[in-house]
C-alpha cells in the first residue's frame, strides 16, 4: 500500500479529513516553519530594503543551487513523457 | 505562468504489437483489441480497502468505486463485445460478497450486452455468484490471456500480476507512472486498481521473464501512452518499496 495512493483518494472523497489536516500541519512546520516565518516577517515590516544586485549575494547561494531542482506538476510532467518517447524514436530509427 | 497553454494535439493510438497482432494501449491501463472486439484489465483489486479494514488496517474505502468507475469509463468509451478481467479482479475471496449495492450496480450496468470473463488470480483463485464466465486462462488465436505469466511462453501471452511501473526523466525531473511492459511476444499489463501498488520494471522478478531481449515499457499518461526503451527506464528514486 503507498501513501500517496491514499493520500489522492481522501483527497478526492474527504479532503476534510483527519489524516489530511495532520498531513497539512506537518508540513506547515516540518520543512518550514511558516508561523515562525509569518512572525519574522511582520516583524521587518517597514525596515526592509529591496535592491538588485549586479551579482549573487552570499546568504543568496543556497537559493539560486536550489533553482531548476523544484518539482514540476501536470504539463511539466506529460511533456518529460514526450520527450523520453521521442528519444527512444531517435535512437531507434537512427541504427 | 503569463500564457495560457495550448490544448494538446489529440494523441494517435498506441497500438502494441504481439505475436502478429495488433492491439491498442489505452491510457486508462485497459487493452482494446479491436479484430476481436476485446477489452482486457488487469488487477483490479476490489475490495482491497475493505480487505485491509478486516484486519484492523483502516483505509479510505473508496477505492472499488473509484477502480469501477475508471473501468465504466474506457467500457463505455470503447464498447467492447467482451471484457477479460486478468486476475486478481478482487482482493480477496470474500471481496464479492462485500461489494456495495451501488458498486455492484455499477459493475451489472457494465455487463449488460457483453461477454465478460473473470479469470482467476492468486488473491481470487476460486470462482464467485456475480454475473460473467469463469476460467484460468483464456486462448484467443495465437494469444493466451492468463494472470501470472509462465515462465517460457510458446505464443504469444498477455499476463498481469507484477503492477509493472516505470520511472523515466532527465536532469529536469522523473516521472513514475504504471506500464505496460512488452516484447513481441510477451506483455506484462499495468494494474488498473485504485489502490494496486506497483514494482519497478527493473527489478529481478522481469528480468527473469524478458531475459536481455529487448523489451518496451509503455507509460500511462494523462492522456496518451508513452513508449520507452527499457534501457532508459531509471530506478526507484526513495529507499522505500511500493506495493
Amino acid at each position: 500500500m503507498s501513501t500517496d495512493l491514499v493520500y489522492d483518494v481522501l483527497r478526492r472523497h474527504e479532503p476534510d479529513h483527519i489524516l489530511l489536516q495532520a498531513a497539512r500541519a506537518d508540513a506547515a512546520t516540518g520543512l518550514l516553519d511558516l508561523v515562525r516565518l509569518g512572525a519574522c516577517w511582520r516583524a521587518s515590516k517597514g525596515e526592509s530594503c529591496i535592491r538588485a544586485l549586479d551579482r549573487v549575494s552570499p546568504l543568496a547561494v543556497p537559493i539560486m543551487l536550489d533553482v531548476g531542482r523544484e518539482p514540476i506538476h501536470g504539463e511539466g510532467r506529460e511533456a518529460i513523457l514526450a520527450e523520453a518517447e521521442e528519444e527512444m524514436i531517435r535512437d531507434a530509427t537512427r541504427r | 505562468m503569463t500564457a495560457a497553454h495550448a490544448l494538446p494535439e489529440p494523441q494517435p493510438a498506441k497500438i502494441i504489437r504481439l505475436h502478429g497482432s495488433a492491439f491498442v494501449a489505452d491510457p486508462s491501463g485497459a487493452l482494446y483489441w479491436p479484430d476481436e472486439h476485446l477489452l482486457v484489465v488487469a488487477d483490479l483489486h476490489l475490495e482491497k480497502g475493505s480487505s485491509y479494514a478486516k484486519r484492523r488496517v483502516f483505509l479510505p474505502p473508496y477505492d472499488t468505486s473509484a477502480t469501477l468507475a475508471a473501468l465504466g469509463a474506457v467500457v463505455a468509451r470503447l464498447q467492447p463485445k467482451r471484457v477479460v478481467t486478468l486476475g486478481d479482479s478482487f482482493h480477496d475471496g470474500g471481496g464479492p460478497g462485500r461489494l456495495l449495492p451501488h458498486d455492484a450496480q455499477a459493475l451489472r450496468a457494465m455487463q449488460i450486452g457483453r461477454d465478460w470473463l473473470w479469470i482467476a488470480g492468486n488473491h481470487d483463485p476460486a470462482p464467485h455468484a456475480l454475473d460473467g464466465d469463469h476460467a484460468t486462462h483464456l486462448g484467443v488465436g495465437h494469444i493466451c490471456f492468463r494472470h501470472e505469466p509462465s515462465v517460457s511462453p510458446c505464443d504469444g501471452e498477455i499476463a498481469g500480476h507484477l503492477h509493472p511501473v516505470a520511472r523515466v526523466g532527465n536532469r529536469s525531473g522523473a516521472v513514475r507512472r504504471r506500464c505496460f511492459l512488452a516484447d513481441g511476444l510477451r506483455m506484462i499489463m499495468p494494474a488498473f486498481g485504485a489502490y494496486a501498488g506497483g514494482l519497478n520494471v527493473l527489478d529481478d522478478a522481469f528480468s527473469a521473464l524478458f531475459g536481455r531481449g529487448e523489451r518496451h515499457a509503455h507509460l500511462l499518461g494523462r492522456d496518451a501512452v508513452y513508449s520507452v526503451a527499457h534501457r532508459q527506464c531509471l530506478p526507484e528514486a526513495a529507499p522505500w518499496r511500493y506495493g
